[in-house]
């Protein structure tokens, strides 16, 4: 593996560590409400107005197979883009609290393990390990690909 | 401009030129062709072939340059149009229009279209002279474009053109090579000469390799008009300095360019005469008496300038005609604009008229008269600039319908029936996206009404009806909504067929009772087709479902009426734009809605009108009207802060009812709050929500909160499939696998 930097923007949800990143993110804001989209599935909160723009918000703890996300003072909306997909998407992601951008060597980075996890292998991309904890980088594009997010709306609402 | 620039430039172009062949080829194919329309055809198939060549795209001249060598020689009465050859021209016009798609590389990589290219020029074998075929090479001539030029001028071959090129040193960054100019030059004529001038040349140190540092002097020898040589340098003519010299140029001219170049005069009148333009004395002259420049003119000359002098009038009056249409352009009427950015206009208006709303709402809790009242005019010029920008993306319909004379002319000669197309209402505008989108529904219904829609020929006859069926695309406005419509004069939509079909497919009960409006949206059930046969054009069962789909995804909606024995229509209802909306505001459990003004009928306070035995249908004036309630439909559960709001207003559960009505059905609509009306800029919920029916879009309110957009037909439709799925006396309506 050739030593490649990269960085990874790294929060926390439910005491879990995770990182993404840093190119994928494009900005946190500050949990300010959110609007319920009708019929919709638990893992997506709900629309939010980023200034003039309708972004929908991910509880990304529900898609993790998690418990929902508990709202409090401290909750803060990922804004993320995601460009492979066939147009760009702009999407909101809950978290608990967001950490820090750190640096994290290729090296560093092991591979998910098969099981274990917790998590769909497919969506981690990596495991990184930081002051004795685990960081679970997250793919972006495979855990919020419009097109499956899509489809889970499309089998819920049948 | 970029190379990319200027490739869409020949994209668009070759597009319009393509789009007027057709036009062209139909109308000689409705029997009146002149002279004229052959020439115009010629004109774009050889432009395409010459804007091509610049770009260095060798199959589409390689192809183009057959088919115009056929149209050259139909245009000289050597060959006749018959219908077989403008059969085979569509479908190289066809096949231009592929090969215009792809680059050199995609065309090699793909063998279809190279199929595609030998089948047709063999097809167009027995017009084509041997010669022409074998000859791709010896691309035409002068000669060949221009005879017109070949009648006026006696001397023929001997017509010397001088071109100086001082091309912009940004020329190569730009993609542009001046050799493919020069190349493309030699398919005009012959170059008789070329002096590279290399004065610009900077030191090493200064040297960019990307840059270019020559200049030309050609000597060009051609029939070609003055238009066509400078239309070899249509894509550099706006930053370069492009002198073309015609045959006719007089010494004075000559010396006018000497004096404008930089170079030295001397030396400019040397390269003068090694290209031939100018002879060896006359320069002399010239050049010794800079002060009698204009007496030099007059006096008798040998040279070969002199001599063409008058001798070619067209080209003089090209040339006015040339100068003419360069100061009219300035000021024409027309400009193109990239729709994108017309795109970001809307939007940027978009974002005005919400924040416009929102001051609406400050003013107005300000209390402060005058502010109110100016907040008032802006309001109302707000609207003026949300109208102007919004009409700048209507466009008419027409050009859409334009196209069907050809689908219907060839689906008509595959079916072997007699169809005449009438085109109603070609100036209403619309949307420019909904134009784009409605193309695929228009074309599945039309095929439809001719495949299965129009008898055959004999059946017509037997019946007694004009054997020449009828199709008409007609296009209207009807309260703030556009109508296009599609009619035919067959043989309407068999009831019975459709009952039994979709009794043995499953969708509807034995028993099920109908209307007859119910049962022609039947045949949008996705899988659904009664035709016997499958044709190649329709019969699959596919298409009628999309065709749906996409005229929903524009909001709209589609009606079919239908007469046995007298034919049937279909009746596609548009909203005016996509972009901005006037809507009603509503609130349900403290989440925002809109309903499209223009599907409200009238607003009713539900707590006056009483359930009919409980149903969901309340009696409106004697007229049962049902309604679906937004809570429930949505399963909207009060939010926290709505909670917190009714504690503290202590909200009687007062219910209000919005009628609304799409196409021919009334329906109700029961919500908790009326807001009123508002003006919504629709900001489309993303692939996301995409299975989501009965919300079409969402809108941001002055306020900053989010409100959703409401469609009517899918909500009402959501609202029956709730009802079906909820009543076990349905069984097969659960079963039937839905997709």
């Amino acid at each position: 593996m050739v030593d490649k930097t990269s960085q990874f923007l790294t929060f926390t949800i439910a005491d879990e560590h995770f990182g993404m990143d840093l190119h994928q993110t494009r900005e946190i804001i500050e949990y300010a409400g959110i609007t319920q989209v009708p019929l919709m599935p638990q893992f997506i909160s709900g629309v939010i107005n980023l200034r003039g723009e309708v972004v929908p918000v991910i509880d990304l703890s529900v898609r993790l197979g998690r418990q929902p996300i508990t709202i409090h003072k401290r909750t803060c909306v990922i804004v993320i883009e995601l460009h492979s997909s066939e147009q760009h998407c702009v999407l909101g992601l809950l978290a608990d609290a967001v950490n820090e951008v750190i640096d994290i060597s290729a090296n560093d980075i092991e591979d998910a393990p098969a099981f274990g996890a917790k998590i769909r292998a497919e969506f981690i991309q990596g495991i990184a390990k930081k002051d004795d904890e685990f960081i679970v980088l997250l793919d972006a594009e495979k855990t919020l690909s419009p097109v499956e997010l899509a489809h889970l709306v499309e089998a819920e609402l049948q | 401009m970029s190379l990319d620039a200027i490739l869409q430039t020949f994209f668009v172009e070759a597009q319009e030129h393509l789009e007027s062949m057709e036009n062209m080829l139909l109308k000689m194919d409705e029997g009146e062709c002149d002279d004229e329309m052959l020439n115009d055809i010629f004109r774009s198939a050889h432009t395409i072939k010459g804007s091509a060549g610049i770009f260095g795209l060798d199959h589409i001249v390689n192809f183009t340059h057959v088919v115009e060598n056929v149209l050259d020689r139909a245009r000289d009465k050597e060959i006749e149009i018959d219908t077989d050859l403008i059969n085979v021209i569509f479908k190289c016009r066809d096949h231009m229009q592929s090969l215009v798609g792809v680059t050199l590389d995609e065309f090699n990589a793909q063998t279809d279209l190279q199929k595609t290219d030998s089948d047709l020029l063999t097809a167009l074998a027995p017009w084509a002279s041997t010669e022409n075929i074998e000859a791709v090479e010896q691309t035409c001539t002068g000669t060949e474009s221009q005879p017109e030029n070949k009648l006026t001028d006696d001397g023929g071959t001997d017509k010397l053109w001088h071109i100086s090129l001082r091309l912009s040193t940004d020329c190569l960054k730009n993609g542009m090579d001046p050799l493919s100019f020069i190349k493309f030059l030699t398919s005009l004529g012959e170059i008789k000469h070329i002096e590279t001038i290399i004065d610009n040349f900077p030191s090493l140190d200064n040297f960019d390799a990307e840059s270019l540092y020559f200049a030309y002097e050609i000597a060009l020898q051609s029939d070609a008009s003055l238009e066509e040589i400078e239309n070899t340098f249509m894509f550099v003519q706006d930053d370069s300095d492009i002198t073309i010299l015609p045959p006719s140029a007089t010494i004075e001219d000559y010396l006018a360019l000497i004096d404008k170049l930089p170079e030295e005069n001397q030396r400019l009148g040397d390269i003068l005469v090694k290209c031939g333009s100018l002879a060896r004395h006359s320069l002399e002259q010239a050049l010794a008496s800079p002060s009698a420049e204009k007496t030099v003119t007059d006096q008798p000359d040998e040279s070969p300038a002199e001599e063409r002098k008058d001798s070619d009038a067209t080209i003089n009056a090209a040339l006015t005609k040339q100068k003419q249409a360069k100061t009219q352009a300035p000021e024409g009427k027309q400009i193109r604009i990239d729709s994108s950015r017309l795109d970001h206009l809307i939007n940027l208006i978009g974002e005005l008229v919400i924040n416009q709303q929102r001051i609406e709402l400050l003013s107005k809790d300000s209390k402060n008269p005058p502010l109110i009242e100016a907040v008032d005019d802006f309001d109302n010029f707000t609207n003026q600039i949300r109208d102007a920008a919004l009409s700048l993306r209507m466009v008419p319909i027409g050009g859409t319908f334009q196209r069907f004379k050809r689908l219907v002319r060839d689906t008509s000669q595959e079916l072997g029936k007699e169809v005449e197309l009438i085109i109603d209402g070609a100036d209403t505008e619309l949307d420019r996206l909904m134009v784009e989108k409605l193309g695929d529904p228009l074309t599945h219904i039309v095929r439809n009404a001719m495949d299965h829609g129009l008898e055959s020929t004999e059946d017509r006859q037997a019946a007694g009806k004009n054997i020449k069926g009828q199709l008409k695309l007609s296009a209207y406005h009807e309260g703030g909504h556009i109508v296009i419509a599609i009619s035919d004069d067959g043989n309407g939509i068999n009831k019975v067929r459709i009952r039994e079909k979709a009794i043995e497919k499953g969708i509807i009960n034995n028993d099920s009772q109908l209307s007859d409006n119910e049962l022609f949206h039947l045949i949008f059930h996705p899988g659904f087709s009664t035709a016997e046969t499958v044709t190649n054009l329709s019969g699959r069962g596919v298409g009628m479902d999309v065709v749906k789909r996409n005229v929903e995804a524009l909001q709209g909606s589609i009606d079919i009426s239908s007469k046995t024995g007298l034919g049937s229509e279909f009746k596609i209802r548009l909203p005016l734009t996509l972009a901005i909306i006037d809507g009603f505001h509503v609130e349900a459990k403290g989440t925002h809605f809109i309903i499209p003004q223009a599907t409200i009928i009238e607003c009713i306070d539900l707590s006056n009108h009483q359930d009919i035995k409980g149903r969901h249908c309340i009696n409106l004036r004697g007229d049962m009207i049902p309604y679906l309630n937004m809570s429930e439909i949505f399963n909207l559960a009060p939010s926290q802060k709505m909670k917190a709001v009714d504690h503290m207003t202590r909200h009687t559960a007062k219910r209000e009812l919005v009628i609304v009505q799409f196409g021919s059905d009334v329906a109700g609509i029961a919500v908790d709050r009326l807001n009123g009306e508002i003006q919504t800029v629709v900001k489309p919920l993303g692939p996301i929500f995409k299975a989501l029916k009965g919300i079409g879009g969402s809108s941001l309110l002055g306020n900053g909160e989010i409100a959703f957009i409401l469609d009517v037909p899918q909500l009402i439709e959501l609202a029956i499939a709730n009802e079906i799925a909820n009543k076990i006396s349905y069984p097969e309506s659960i079963n039937s696998p839905d997709k």
